[in-house]
Formats: structure tokens, sequence, C-alpha cells
């Protein structure tokens, strides 16, 4: 049955929330994120903001920016980036090739999809290490630093030891 | 240590070099950091000039041979390739470019037994087996996306083609 319009114009083309929620979401290679639960909608402007993503019982889900939703189609969310986030759990390899651990975490600038840093976790017993962004190589199935493992533990005993010093007072007027 | 005497028309420097024994059970990794396997042995073919690595991967999954021309480098700790080896795909996801699952890579069908890949052979329950070539398939990533202007014809098993 259709329904009476007050819009001001033809809907033709435009989609609803029930066209989104349950949608699969895929990243740009192809990889699937998880299944799109909510959609967010500005309570002033009412514009679309995003979609939040159920990403399965065990693990956290995502709010993905409508800048990163490349289009929906009639299967699924497809997005324009490799979502930063889903680098937890990869492998890290130095530039030698020898294994340096898991992803433990992933440091994003201000909850956007842009990368900071990670912090690998060697194994028990060991202290984690942060690589930074520009010390990577490649991020695919897994991850290959730019640096070999020496250089690596010099820049976190300097960054250790940056943490140690006593910090600066600040003067203000 | 005794020294070792060199007898070589060409320049070669030992310490440069890595001995076969020390390459045998290395990792090998692909260009995205996939760990393919461990070096089993060093091949060569000192008639035709050409060498490589066997490969070993699990013990489900078959050896396998790479070139000398897709190595990139070797390090003391590993093997890296300058690909991915094409045969890999075989089990990743086929998604059209709506991002509809339609089955898995089946098999790679290559130039000869190069790694450049010619068509893949699409793979879904109850339907009959497509060949896809390679013209139409947009991301080689996590899963292989085809192209919009691609339309894959699927039929049933049961269904006359």
């Amino acid at each position: 049955m259709s329904s009476k319009n007050i819009f001001g114009r033809s809907l033709d083309g435009a989609i609803t929330s029930d066209d989104i929620l349950g949608k699969d979401v895929f990243d740009s290679t192809g990889k699937f994120i998880g299944i799109a639960e909510k959609v967010f909608i500005d309570p002033i402007n009412l514009s679309f903001l995003g979609i939040a993503v159920d990403k399965g019982f065990t693990r956290k889900g995502l709010t993905i920016g409508k800048g990163y939703i490349k289009n929906i189609t009639s299967d699924a969310v497809m997005l324009n980036i490799s979502v930063a986030f889903e680098m937890k759990g990869m492998e890290v390899f130095d530039n030698e090739g020898k294994s340096l651990g898991k992803v433990k975490s992933v440091n994003l600038r201000k909850n956007k999809n842009e990368l900071i840093s990670i912090e690998v976790s060697p194994g028990s017993l060991r202290k984690n290490i942060i690589i930074e962004k520009d010390d990577i190589q490649t991020i695919e199935e897994n991850i290959i630093l730019s640096i070999g493992k020496k250089e690596l533990d010099l820049k976190n005993s300097e960054l250790s030891n940056k943490d140690k010093s006593p910090k600066s007072s600040s003067i203000q007027n | 240590m005794k020294i070792i005497e060199a007898i070589t028309a060409k320049s070669f420097s030992l310490d440069k070099s890595l001995s076969a024994s020390k390459i045998v059970g290395l990792k090998v990794l692909s260009t995205s950091g996939f760990r393919v396997g461990y070096v089993k042995e060093v091949q060569l073919d000192l008639n035709a000039n050409k060498e490589g690595l066997s490969v070993r991967r699990n013990i489900w999954k078959s050896s396998l041979f790479i070139g000398r021309e897709y190595i990139e480098r070797i390090s003391q700790s590993g093997v890296f390739l300058s690909i991915f080896p094409s045969i890999l795909w075989k089990g990743k996801n086929i998604l059209t470019a709506s991002g509809k699952v339609i089955g898995k890579v089946k098999d790679v069908q290559r130039k000869h037994i190069s790694n450049n890949i010619e068509s893949i052979t699409l793979n879904a329950i109850f339907k009959k087996d497509v060949v896809i070539p390679v013209s139409a398939i947009k991301t080689w990533g996590n899963s292989v996306v085809l192209k919009n202007s691609y339309n894959v014809k699927q039929k049933y098993f049961w269904q006359k083609s």
C-alpha cells in the first residue's frame, strides 16, 4: 500500500534505515568487518552521521562516520578505508623478518582512522613495544616494519627515558 | 679459523653471502606479510642457471616452489617475496561490487607456472563453477572483489547450460 507523501520532492532512490540495518559491512580490501546494527542521526540538523557495526558476540562494536562509507548497496555497506582497529591481533615482523609479537592496541588520532602508533605484545614477561606509524612499511595480512629490532629497542628506550625525566613546569601570566 | 680460499671468475664476498644451510628453516613472508611457510630446501639448477626455494607449508598443504625472480631479499630471520603467491587466493571469498558474497575461489589459472593469474574459478554451493577472467576483478585484498561492470551468470547444477 503506497503511503501519502508530504515530503515536497520525489523519494526515488532514497534508502531507509531498514536498508542499512542488518547489512554486512566490508572495508576497501573486501574484508568483512561486521553487521550494521545502528544508524546515527544528528538530532539538531537531522543529517546522517554514521553507523554502528556489530562485530560479533565476543568483540567490541565499532562506530564508523559517514565520511568512511563509500556506498550503501542492496547487499552491503562498503567502506572506503581499511579499518585501523583491524590491526589488532596481527603479527608484526621487523625488516629482517623477525617476529616481534602481536598488536595489542592501536593508537589513533582523535577517533579518526589515522594511525599514530601501535603497541605490540612480545609475549608474557616481556615489555610491550611501541611502534610509530613512520616505522611501518606494510599493513596488509600482517605488519612489516621498515626498521630492525635493534633500532626499535633504541627508540623505545629513548621513549621510556623521556617519560622518566622530570617534566618542566610552566609559568603563566 | 682457517681462511677459505676463493676460486671464482666473478667477484665474491663470503661475508655478504648466506650458506644454504642457514636459509633452510627460515620463514617465508609474502608482500602482504602473510607467512607462506618455511624454507624446506634450496633448489639449484646450475645448467639452466635457475634457482629457487621449496617452501614447506603445513601438514595439510603441499609444498611450494618459489623461483628466484620472486624472491625480493633474504635476511638472517626470513625470506621476503616480491609477490603474494597466486595459488594462495584459493579459498578466499568472492564479492560482487555491491558486496554480495557469491562464493569462494576454487582454483586459480596461471600463465604457465608463473605467478600471473589469467582467471579464477568461482565455486558456490549448489551452483556450477564459473571461470572469471582477471580483467573482471577490481580488488585483490582480503577477498576478491569484482568490477561493477561484470555480471556473473551463476547457474544451479540442475539447470542446463
